[in-house]
């Protein structure tokens, strides 16, 4: 018996409720869930009946009962896991191939020229070390305003390869100041600056590939 | 029924054979595919099944697509290029195994 619009909504938040807060790794629970309850429910069976079923089905996928009820902590320990080594070699190969692309080239050359010739004018390289983090905020609010979306298995430790860079520079300005209380050189300042800038651009330019495939199926999801 | 722990080593060469045989197969489709092929003998639990699944597709073996299906979306497995090479790889281990097995089996100890 199919179900309907409301009971499949119905499964959606309760796997949502146990724990699986990603919406794309809900999707092939819920189909899962869905195809066996439908192969299982006839028009004669109650709502209590239906609910059984679900139940029964949840831990077939090993849902599990515990302190708070139960939940499928463990499924989505071990999900997240192979999720994210598969996310790390594809980023790996991204990294590859973006290292090879004249595009890049040329804007990781264009980069070092501009520092280059503001190393005399401090003015000069302030801005240009504020438009690229203007940029970089101005990218990530952009994928801040589609939380929805980027509430995704797939998204979530994407955001991680465009953080970690900036992350870096800041240890590099600050570690020797608070640890040895010496203040790091322009030379090695402007170094760093093209290097996480150059890393970050990746980083953002992954997610956003990543983002656009994720939301094309985000917007089927909608019942 | 059939003892399940001796299928276990197997489940993803039994994955990767049905993917062979079909083009695409979806999580539910296979448990059901696979009951029907032993008669109900073998059952692949779900528990089991998915972490097998997406442990192939970490491993680039499996390619994922996803598509509409009445009121929700379902995943597609299908065989990457490396899938389709370690499919016969490990189909050729099995046969290989499943003859050691038959030749420990068969074999009649005598007092020699």
């Amino acid at each position: 018996m199919e179900l309907t619009k409301e009971q499949i909504q119905y499964i959606d938040h309760r796997l949502e409720n146990e724990g699986i807060k990603y919406w794309d790794i809900r999707i092939e629970m819920l189909d899962h869930v869905v195809s066996v309850v439908e192969k299982k429910l006839k028009p004669e069976n109650s709502e209590y009946e239906f609910k059984e079923m679900i139940l029964a089905s949840f831990i077939d996928l090993g849902w599990k009962e515990n302190f708070n009820g139960g939940g499928f902590d463990t499924v989505l320990a071990l999900k997240l896991k192979l999720h994210n080594k598969k996310l790390n070699r594809n980023y790996r190969q991204y990294c590859k191939e973006t290292f090879l692309r004249s595009n890049f080239i040329i804007g990781v050359i264009a980069l070092a020229v501009l520092v280059y010739c503001f190393q005399e004018h401090k003015l000069a390289l302030k801005t240009l070390f504020f438009i690229i983090i203007g940029s970089y905020i101005a990218c990530m609010f952009r994928f801040a305003l589609k939380y929805k979306v980027m509430n995704s298995a797939r998204l979530i430790p994407l955001v991680v390869f465009t953080t970690g860079p900036l992350s870096v520079f800041n240890v590099i300005i600050f570690a020797p100041k608070v640890f040895f209380d010496y203040e790091v050189g322009i030379s090695v300042l402007s170094f760093t600056m093209i290097i996480v800038s150059s890393f970050s651009a990746i980083g953002i330019s992954y997610l956003n590939q990543e983002f656009k495939k994720a939301h094309k199926i985000y917007n089927q999801l909608i019942y | 029924m059939g003892n399940q722990k001796l299928y276990k080593g197997s489940l993803q060469t039994i994955i990767l054979k049905l993917l062979e045989s079909d083009a695409k197969m979806y999580g539910y489709e296979i448990t059901q595919k696979v009951k029907e092929l032993t008669k109900g003998v073998l059952h692949i639990t779900e528990g089991a099944l998915y972490p097998a699944l997406h442990k192939l597709e970490a491993d680039g073996l499996l390619d994922v697509e996803v598509a509409k299906v009445g009121n929700r979306l379902r995943k597609y497995y299908k065989l990457t290029e490396n899938g389709t090479t370690e499919t016969a790889n490990r189909l050729e281990e099995m046969q290989e195994f499943l003859k050691t097995m038959q030749q420990l089996v068969n074999h009649k100890f005598g007092l020699e």
